[in-house]
């Protein structure tokens, strides 16, 4: 399939100046995204301003052409992957913060802005925006927003989707609505802006978004504890929360991430398999009032320190962000550390409820054991968020399919305890095939109907998300 | 050894994105198609599928790339681009190469030359980018505008007592800035050095080897190291950052033939110009002027001891904007695609955001050059861009 002449010509005029691409070079790039996996885009466009949104979605629903919107294309489930020929739409010319107001606490910006840059731009006037997934700091709030991005201060302050106030879409056939506003409480009529955060692309495309602000905290402070095994870790969870600590975020490292980030650089704590090494490690921030954090830290050092339960073997501890980046980026550096291990990996989320953390732990580690595939957990076990890697050989047929059999082990297991697929990264492509063992028929019917409210020719990014 | 261990790391693009957050080139016009990641996704698929794309179109995406490295540092898997498209370019010569190997070999002798080249290139667009083209060798004379205000007041003779070294000067300073040259073996001599001839010394070869032109680099490479290796293994300093990335790079280069323990020897040896003061006092005279804001070169890459030097010595007086800012001087992009290299350095002045008071310091002879054919225009002339150098009375 390819545009015809009269096509090339309507968008080469609305988007002029290097803003269509047409030629397989320059597309190269939009075909994938972090997912690697690939599609095939007919053109790819670049809206300055909403009105080229606008008539782009009128054209496109009458042609019945597929769109596919993008921004940085940091997703790792095959979001932005055009898999049916379409229009790739990048929003990375729409990166401006159109307002901030310390007096509304909203920031109305376009879908483009980078989400670390708005919460540097932000801070900078005592103002806050919680939402830091991995990527804060090379994606955009319009591909947050779209996933619904979590985070690890998502602990303490939930997901992107509390801070979405509203924004403006533009719907297939050129009619643009207004979700939500400025105000923090609304409950006039149904909640469209909910129902677009984490959407996926697949209802309209947000040409702004209104976020919610708070004042910025005083002070943080992070504690890294490095434990024996991972059942002491999991216990150290449970009675960090019992003893009434409210940790902004705290994040879990299992013994194989451990491994291969001592690959990646230098790590901290003691590494190696031996007595007196580290083989889980968790990761705790507290906020707050500058003169309240030493006490604060020093109430979740007695509770971590339990010597019945197995107190952790090393600890390492930061007090404002300069000494606490340094341990915040060894998290980061989790999801490119892993092909160390191997070249491909299928990647999940999963969430159970916070109690059956450890069930699902010790679950999944006896599935890589009996599959013969290294699974990597980490991840946000403040809200029972874990990311699971299968690393594997895709190359080699069968240990392609082990790991895919154990992926399903996986998801198996999860949802038997009542967790669900994804706590963040979004069901993309790679999920697309699984959504019906936790969404049921009845639900996904009344999913479809909605979509076809917003989308009746069904060309927002078609084949992704439920 | 683990078994984890036993696999080579897997250095392919992942198309993680992180280089996306650095790159002035996609920062400065929002095109992912000629951010890092693009290009190593063309590249990858270059090799694997090659009935897919076109290698001349390729290549024009290729040389939109301003070499600044700072890909490498942020890439979880450690690839440069620059290197994999001088790769690239070494593979299919092409007449940018041979024009940059021309002006980093022949200099100032060539810059008019340049001139009529810039009629003439491919992707010349008339007459405004041969204006553009003119600027930039405008700039390239010595600073007039430049009173000189902050005042060595006590030398810390101690420094250099009793030891040689070797001022490394590059080619903007041999060439055009002989000022800066003459100032920096003033600075040494008074900090109690004995300076050495670096006339057996050429050009470091970044240019060259990010140009596609292995075989020039190499044997810049080589005339340095052996000029280094004649004068006793000395220590060697330079006061532009792009030099000293350059030469910093040789202690990695296979194709050098280093004995055992010299190449780390060589990059021991190695210190930029800025880090040499000691206790060093300074004074600010009246020329000063009322605001300046620091520049800071891609090529430092992330440690910059100009910059350390400069906030210690001018405290509140001096300010650099935050983020990624790069003037949009390097690589075969200022010749081959001079609208996007202005492109770059337009979004470097936004964030310098002068006023009439302002004066714009760097380190580094290619950030001067192309920030002084850059400037805004500001009251009667455009904003005065310095080396430190020129800021420096001796």
């Amino acid at each position: 399939m390819s545009l015809n002449a009269n096509q090339l010509h309507f968008l080469r005029t609305l988007f002029p100046d290097g803003d269509c691409l047409t030629a397989p070079e320059e597309m190269l790039v939009f075909e994938t995204d972090a997912s690697r996996l690939n599609g095939a885009p007919l053109a790819v466009v670049r809206p300055q301003i909403e009105s080229q949104i606008v008539e782009l979605l009128r054209w496109a629903h009458a042609e019945c052409i597929p769109l596919y919107p993008r921004a940085r294309a940091t997703n790792v489930v095959g979001l932005c992957v055009p898999e049916r020929p379409g229009i790739v739409i990048s929003t990375l010319k729409m990166n401006r913060i159109i307002d901030v107001s310390a007096d509304d606490f909203v920031a109305v910006v376009e879908p483009g802005v980078v989400t670390g840059d708005l919460q540097k731009h932000v801070e900078a006037m005592g103002l806050f925006y919680p939402p830091d997934p991995a990527s804060f700091g090379i994606s955009t709030i319009g591909g947050n927003v779209a996933t619904c991005a979590g985070g690890m201060r998502a602990v303490k302050y939930g997901v992107t989707r509390e801070w979405v106030l509203g924004c403006r879409v533009v719907l297939p056939g050129g009619r643009v609505i207004e979700c939500g506003g400025r105000n923090h409480k609304n409950v006039v009529g149904l909640d469209l802006t909910r129902l677009m955060v984490g959407s996926e692309g697949t209802l309209g495309v947000m040409s702004s978004i209104m976020l919610k602000l708070m004042p910025k905290p005083e002070a943080t402070a992070s504690l890294m504890a490095g434990f024996a095994t991972l059942e002491e870790a999991m216990l150290a969870v449970g009675r960090v929360f019992r003893a009434g600590v409210l940790p902004t975020a705290l994040e879990f490292m299992g013994p194989e991430v451990l491994d291969c980030l001592a690959l990646l650089v230098p790590v901290p704590w003691p590494h190696g398999t031996g007595a007196g090494c580290v083989r889980a490690v968790l990761l705790f921030r507290i906020d707050g009032s500058g003169a309240a954090m030493p006490a604060d830290l020093e109430r979740l050092r007695r509770a971590l320190n339990d010597t019945t339960q197995g107190a952790p073997m090393w600890l390492e501890q930061g007090v404002g962000s300069a000494e606490e980046e340094p341990l915040w980026e060894i998290r980061r550096l989790i999801n490119p550390a892993t092909y160390y291990v191997a070249p491909n990996k299928i990647s999940d989320d999963v969430t159970v409820p916070r109690g059956s953390l450890l069930p699902a732990l010790t679950g999944i580690r006896d599935i890589a054991a009996r599959h013969e595939v290294p699974i990597l957990t980490f991840g946000h076990v403040g809200d029972g968020n874990i990311h699971v890697n299968i690393m594997h050989n895709a190359a080699d047929a069968e240990e392609r399919s082990r790991a895919v059999e154990a992926k399903l082990a996986v998801m198996e297991l999860i949802l038997s305890l009542g967790g669900t697929l994804s706590g963040e990264h979004g069901v993309g492509l790679t999920k697309a095939p699984y959504v019906h063992r936790q969404l049921g028929e009845d639900e996904r019917a009344v999913m479809h109907d909605i979509k076809a409210v917003f989308d009746p020719n069904g060309i927002m990014n078609p084949g992704k998300a439920f | 050894m683990s078994e984890h261990e036993s696999n080579p790391p897997a250095q392919e693009c992942i198309l993680c994105g992180r280089c996306l957050s650095v790159c002035p080139v996609l920062l400065g016009t929002g095109r992912e198609e000629l951010s890092p990641k693009a290009k190593q996704h063309m590249l990858k698929t270059l090799a694997r599928n090659p009935e897919r794309l076109r290698l001349a179109d390729c290549r024009v995406l290729a040389d939109k790339c301003l070499s600044c490295g700072r890909c490498r540092t942020v890439c979880p898997q450690g690839l440069s681009v620059p290197r994999r498209l001088a790769e690239l370019r070494a593979a299919h010569p092409g007449w940018q190469q041979w024009l940059w190997k021309q002006w980093i070999e022949r200099g100032a002798a060539l810059w008019p030359a340049l001139a009529v080249f810039g009629k003439v290139a491919p992707k010349d667009v008339g007459p405004q980018t041969f204006a553009r083209f003119m600027d930039s060798l405008r700039a390239m004379a010595p600073a007039q505008d430049i009173t000189p205000w902050l005042a060595v007041h006590t030398y810390d003779s101690e420094v250099g007592r009793g030891r040689s070294i070797l001022l490394f000067a590059g080619c903007t300073a041999r060439r055009i800035q002989k000022a800066w040259h003459a100032k920096a073996e003033a600075i040494l001599g008074n900090l109690g050095y004995t300076v050495l001839s670096e006339r057996a010394m050429t050009c470091c070869g970044l240019t060259l080897d990010h140009a596609g032109i292995p075989d020039a680099a190499h044997e810049a490479r080589m005339r340095n190291v052996n000029a280094w290796r004649a004068a006793g293994r000395p220590r060697i300093t330079t006061f532009c950052a792009s030099c000293f990335h350059g030469l910093g790079e040789y202690a990695h280069c296979a194709d050098v033939n280093w004995e055992e323990g010299e190449a780390e020897a060589f990059a021991n040896a190695l210190v930029p110009l800025s880090s040499l003061w000691g206790e060093t006092t300074f004074s600010v005279t009246d020329a000063a002027p009322a605001r300046v804001r620091y520049h800071q070169p891609c090529h430092w890459g992330g440690s910059d001891p100009d910059k350390a030097w400069l906030a210690a010595t001018l405290g509140a007086r001096i300010s650099a904007p935050s983020g990624v800012q790069c003037c949009g001087m390097g690589g075969v992009l200022q010749l081959g695609d001079q609208p996007l290299s202005r492109a770059v350095a337009t979004r470097c002045w936004d964030a310098l955001a002068p006023d009439e008071g302002t004066l714009v310091i760097t380190g580094c002879s290619g950030c001067t050059m192309q920030l002084r054919s850059s400037s805004p225009a500001m009251g009667r002339s455009g904003v005065p861009v310095a080396h430190w150098l020129d800021c420096v009375r001796p």
